[in-house]
């Protein structure tokens, strides 16, 4: 006894989602063990990832299922506001926490408050981050190293962006003085410099006799320091030399290769020779042309200077974004800018450098989180399967963008998704992915991993099992060889026997009168459907053609197609209401008479409803209360989108109606839930004539008509269904084709009759006389069409 | 991918296009009573929806919105029994208000107002009424006159109140059939608002879904002149055949567009039908042109004039007239004989 409970115990300790959700909400959240609370939840998202209202879960037993919103508030627990506002912000995602006025503006307030508590923490980081830059930045700027105080007080700039005005004012004041003590620091060091290069370069020039191109660096050196003893001294010393050393018709010469220099433009070179004219200070002249001279060549200098010195920032500034240093590239940028405060690249890769300085800072507040996995598909971290693929579906999440999300199955990478980029160059947070792979036979390990912008990554794990079909097992292909053998020869003689039984039996497969409901003797009509189940998920429709020509078939036929339609984010829930024989004061209650019975509801389900099948009062309202319900009750049987599809026979009825009860079915139409609601309405024709205030009723509805069959879907529905059995001989089948004129109903009455008179003479094959037998009888059978369109005109 | 069109039901959310400026005047503007006008498929009904879905959606907006469709009401306890269907329509109503509809169950539509007014104030909303196919009040009224007086003093509420009412133009006959001595029931709901076609740029999104060459899409726009309805209808039928020519041949023939313009042609008054027709039978004739051949005075012509452009039945550049958009106008040129026929006063 006791082996057998310790081996059940298993099968007991299996835990479903809402196990693992009520656990985290109703024990673990109240105890404040958030953590624990946390994996539970993540367990029940494991198992059931999508939220919703009324989730059924044990027994009768329904309970609001929004497992985000709760990980949200033990985040709050936590005090990490921010995981708290995603996880928020998830739940408001999934929608159905919207359903419900009153728990959403709990989710609002909660994440308000969350958000207030993450602001506080921020600014309060944020202080802190700018008192230590600026602490940081006094204590460089005492030790003179200007360039990095400023890349402090970058920082400390973005640190103070959201914190009080005397702050951001104290940052920006600091920040203008050392950028000044920087531009006096690094003029003075130029101007040192360069008066030490011009007096070194006089002095050489000078020992060696090359006295004018000394005096125009001794010139260099007083310009920057006009009491420059050494400089006026030796340019005193070359001026007397030139003077001593040539003639004044010389220096006159001089002058005038000067002039014609500065006049060519060539200012530089013509400071040489009015240097040595100017010697003379009887040339007056001279001395005037030289100072010209000097200052243009000083500003082609200052231009060369200016140009190298942009060049050099330039470059430093590239380097330190290479190295990731945003700050230190930022105060290189802004140097720039003060030199050049035109240069476009500058100001853009400023603006790039201040914006990655500001998400550093921002990383160092908020931690990278790594991304959420979310699955639709698989369901279960085990699954057995048995079909060759399997679709993985899912959203992955971050709080910084989500770069990729990878596939691997057996260990090897079997694809990836990226986001598409934006438009507006903002990064994606949540990537959607939906990926369909392969399956071995047997154990399949896929494991699926989203990283994040900065290559923090989260795994999960499905292990997948696919059975093998027969088919595609090794004992098929012997097995198929030797039955195919066996078949052929049993073929025959089964051939020859089922005609014999179908003649003893009287077989006759076609059907004259009622609706066909069997999809093997439903032909055409392709187009139509695909046209129908292409737009039928958005619109409504009207579905009309003369009597008999099959709109009643098409019906059945489309409630089959909409039942088994997969391939969409839509579930259809067919139903059909036959409105033959329904009186204007019964109507909407065999309306929903013939819904509730297609819908198959549980009694509980059932109980939700005013209608109940004995009953007088059941008006448009009760109609539209009741549908309301079942839209909601639908959307507990499928996680897709619900559409349910009410698919309304004979409704010429409708004509004969009031036109206040076509108003009440249309008023159905507009209500905020018919979202869920499509109708196909087949008839003969709509009553046009409208009398009241306010739009017509079935001015919704797109019509479609339903024409007859195309020559080739005719004389499959005449030879398909006997195929086997009888044959038809070709001049049998054309007078068919001939006198039904592509009317289905027409056709499957002359087969019905061409069928029974061959059996009655004892032949498995119709012929040309047996069709021309029955014709007259069976067109005579048949209504006038025109006479029941005529009826409901206008 | 399937058909992204949807022609008939209404949209909203994401399905809605354009009407950006409408929109913002409704809930941002200062008025707390306005009418919208439009031509029947003109968007009416998924304006009101998209109102209710903007309110309920975002977090910041101060209104609680009740969709009320009147239509089929008839008379006063059609019109109350309406008002209760809407409460028990809209959860998100109930639960912001905490109003039960059992409780309002007899009450004549002024009382039930006024309550639902109180009950959304106490519970912080204001309340945004969106009421749909205004033109059931003339048949309301014409059971029972002094409802209309009192509907008034409980629409005219505000600024805790903002009513919005749609109708067709047929609502600006309302007090002509009051014989009470009391303020006319539109007083203070005009100017009317219009609502107009789209503009160019917001069909060539919608027309985006499609994904049509840009040269079909610019056709359709044209076509359609930005009408929503036939927009979606072409685009719909366009999607599924991928043939544009044959597309617009079958629709300019289709007897469910036929009869659409017919009953636009019938609500029609005999002046601007007049005008119409003219203008049909002679595309880019001049104003002065006009108000002598239909013998309309010029004073009142303008008036139609400006009235059929704006619900998207005519178009004018530099002073020339035309149809609104080549379907309506090969309809006219095909039956200008129905057309006219509406002047004997029956409607479809």
């Amino acid at each position: 006894m006791a082996l057998c409970l310790a081996a059940a115990a298993p099968a007991y300790a299996v835990k479903e989602w809402y196990d693992h959700y009520l656990e985290a909400r109703d024990r673990l959240l109240p105890a404040r063990r958030y953590d624990e609370a946390l994996k539970s939840l993540q367990e029940a998202i494991r198992l059931k990832p999508t939220s919703g209202l009324n989730e059924r879960t044990y027994g009768l037993a329904f309970e609001n299922y929004l497992p985000y919103y709760q990980m949200g508030l033990c985040y709050m627990g936590l005090a990490d506001y921010n995981s708290a506002i995603r996880f928020f912000n998830m739940e408001e995602k999934q929608g159905a926490i919207r359903r419900d006025v009153n728990l959403q503006r709990e989710l609002i307030r909660k994440r308000q408050e969350a958000e207030d508590l993450e602001r506080q923490r921020l600014a309060r980081v944020q202080r802190q981050e700018s008192d230590r830059l600026l602490r940081e930045a006094a204590e460089l700027r005492r030790a003179r190293r200007f360039e990095d105080a400023l890349a402090r007080l970058a920082q400390a700039q973005k640190a103070a962006e959201n914190l009080d005005v005397d702050t951001q004012r104290q940052v920006a004041e600091t920040r203008d003085r050392v950028r000044a003590e920087l531009a006096a620091a690094q003029e003075a060091e130029v101007r040192a410099r360069r008066i030490e290069e011009a007096l070194g370069e006089a002095r050489r020039l000078l020992e060696a006799d090359s006295l004018a191109e000394a005096v125009v660096r001794f010139d260099v050196v007083l310009e920057l320091d006009p009491a420059h003893p050494e400089a006026s001294s030796g340019k005193r010393e070359a001026q007397q030399r030139i003077r001593a050393s040539q003639t004044r018709a010389e220096l006159q010469a001089r002058l005038q290769e000067g002039r014609a220099l500065l006049d060519a433009g060539r200012a530089e070179d013509a400071l040489r020779p009015l240097t040595e004219a100017a010697a003379d200070p009887s040339l007056r002249e001279a001395r005037e042309l030289l100072e010209r001279a000097q200052k243009t060549a000083e500003a082609l200098r200052a231009q060369r200077e200016l140009q190298a010195a942009v060049d050099a920032r330039m470059a430093a500034g590239e380097a330190r974004l290479g190295e990731r240093k945003w700050p230190e590239a930022q105060v290189q940028f802004e140097a720039v800018l003060r030199l050049d405060p035109g240069n476009a690249r500058a100001r853009e890769r400023l603006s790039f450098a201040e914006r990655m300085t500001g998400e550093a800072l921002f990383a160092r507040f908020l931690p990278n989180q790594p991304p959420l996995l979310a699955f639709f598909e698989p369901r279960q971290p085990r699954i057995e399967l048995d079909t060759p693929t399997v679709a993985v579906v899912g959203v992955a999440s971050d709080d910084r963008a989500v770069e990729r999300v990878e596939f691997v199955l057996a260990g090897r990478p079997v694809g990836q998704v990226v986001p598409a980029p934006r438009p507006d160059l903002q990064s994606q947070r949540n990537l959607r992915f939906d990926r369909v792979l392969d399956l071995a036979p047997g154990a399949n390990t896929i494991t699926v991993t989203a990283f994040d912008a900065q290559g923090v990554s989260v795994s999960e794990t499905f292990e997948v099992t696919r059975r093998l079909r027969f088919y595609e097992t090794e004992a098929f292909l012997p097995a198929a060889g030797a039955g195919a053998l066996a078949l052929i020869g049993i073929g025959l003689g089964v051939q020859r026997a089922r005609r014999s039984r179908a003649l003893r039996r009287r077989f006759n497969p076609y059907i004259a009168g009622a609706p066909v409901r069997e999809p093997d003797m439903f032909y055409g009509r392709e187009k139509l459907m695909a046209r129908i189940l292409n737009v039928l998920h958005h619109n409504s429709l009207m579905v009309t053609g003369e009597r008999r020509i099959g709109k009643t078939s098409f019906l059945y036929h489309l409630r089959r197609r909409l039942a088994e339609d997969e391939g969409t984010e839509y579930q259809f829930f067919p139903v059909l209401v036959d409105l033959q024989g329904v009186s204007e004061a019964d109507f909407f209650h065999s309306a929903m008479a013939d819904v509730v019975e297609g819908l198959a509801l549980s009694p509980e389900a059932a109980a939700a409803l005013r209608f109940r099948p004995e009953q007088d009062e059941y008006d448009g309202r009760d109609f539209s209360h009741d549908l309301q319900r079942l839209v909601e009750e639908l959307k507990k049987r499928t996680s897709r989108k619900v559409k349910l599809a009410l698919l309304i026979d004979e409704v010429d009825v409708l004509n004969e109606f009031s036109e206040r009860v076509n108003q009440r079915l249309r008023s159905i139409f507009m209500k905020t839930f018919s979202e869920h609601l499509v109708a196909v309405m087949s008839g003969v024709g709509i009553r046009r004539s409208w009398k009241s205030e306010g739009s017509p009723w079935y001015n919704f509805f797109d019509e479609v008509e339903i024409t007859p069959l195309s020559r080739e879907d005719a004389e499959a529905l005449v030879r398909e269904p006997v195929e086997g059995f009888f044959r038809f001989r070709p001049e049998a089948v054309q007078a068919i084709l001939d006198a039904a004129g592509g009317r289905p109903y027409l056709i499957q009455k002359l087969c019905v009759h061409a069928v029974n008179r061959m059996l009655e003479a004892g032949r498995t094959t119709i012929e040309r006389g047996d069709v021309d037998a029955i014709s007259p009888t069976v067109l005579a059978d048949i209504e006038e069409p025109a006479a029941d369109q005529r009826a409901v005109a206008d | 991918m399937r058909n992204p069109f949807i022609a008939g039901s209404f949209v909203r959310a994401e399905n809605f296009f354009g009407r950006d400026a409408l929109l913002r005047e409704i809930l941002d503007g200062p008025r707390n009573s306005l009418w919208v006008v439009g031509a029947r498929r003109l968007g009416k009904t998924s304006l009101l929806k998209q109102l209710e879905y903007v309110a309920q959606e975002s977090s910041q907006s101060p209104w609680v919105p009740l969709y009320w469709d009147i239509q089929g009401a008839a008379d006063p306890r059609g019109l109350a029994d309406l008002l209760i269907e809407a409460v028990e329509d809209s959860e998100p109503f109930r639960r912001a208000t905490g109003v039960v509809a059992d409780d309002l169950e007899g009450a004549p539509a002024h009382e039930i107002l006024a309550i639902l007014l109180r009950r959304a104030v106490r519970s912080g909303w204001r309340l945004l009424l969106l009421i749909d196919e205004g033109e059931e009040l003339i048949t309301v009224a014409g059971h029972d006159p002094a409802v209309l007086p009192r509907l008034r003093r409980v629409l005219q509420k505000g600024p805790e109140l903002r009513a919005v009412v749609t109708s067709t133009r047929r609502l600006a006959r309302i007090d002509e059939a009051s014989p009470l001595a009391t303020s006319p029931f539109l007083a203070g709901l005009i100017p009317p608002l219009y609502l107009t076609p789209l503009q160019q740029d917001e069909a060539l999104r919608l027309l985006d879904r499609g994904g049509f060459d840009a040269r079909d899409a610019r056709a359709i726009a044209e076509r359609t002149a930005c009408h929503p309805f036939l927009l979606q209808l072409i685009a719909s039928r366009f999607f599924e055949s991928r043939d544009l020519a044959a597309t617009l041949e079958q629709a300019a023939a289709d007897e469910m567009l036929a009869n659409f313009f017919l009953s636009d042609v019938h609500s029609m008054e005999a002046a601007e039908r007049d005008l119409l027709l003219r203008i049909a039978a002679e595309p880019g004739c001049d104003r002065s042109a006009l108000g002598a051949a239909a013998g309309v005075a010029p004073g009142r012509a303008d008036e139609v004039l400006l009235a059929l452009r704006m619900l998207g039945y005519l178009s004018e550049r530099d002073g020339r007239w035309t149809v609104g958009n080549w379907f309506f106008e090969r309809w006219l040129r095909r039956t200008p004989a129905a057309a006219g026929a509406a002047e004997a006063g029956g409607r479809p």
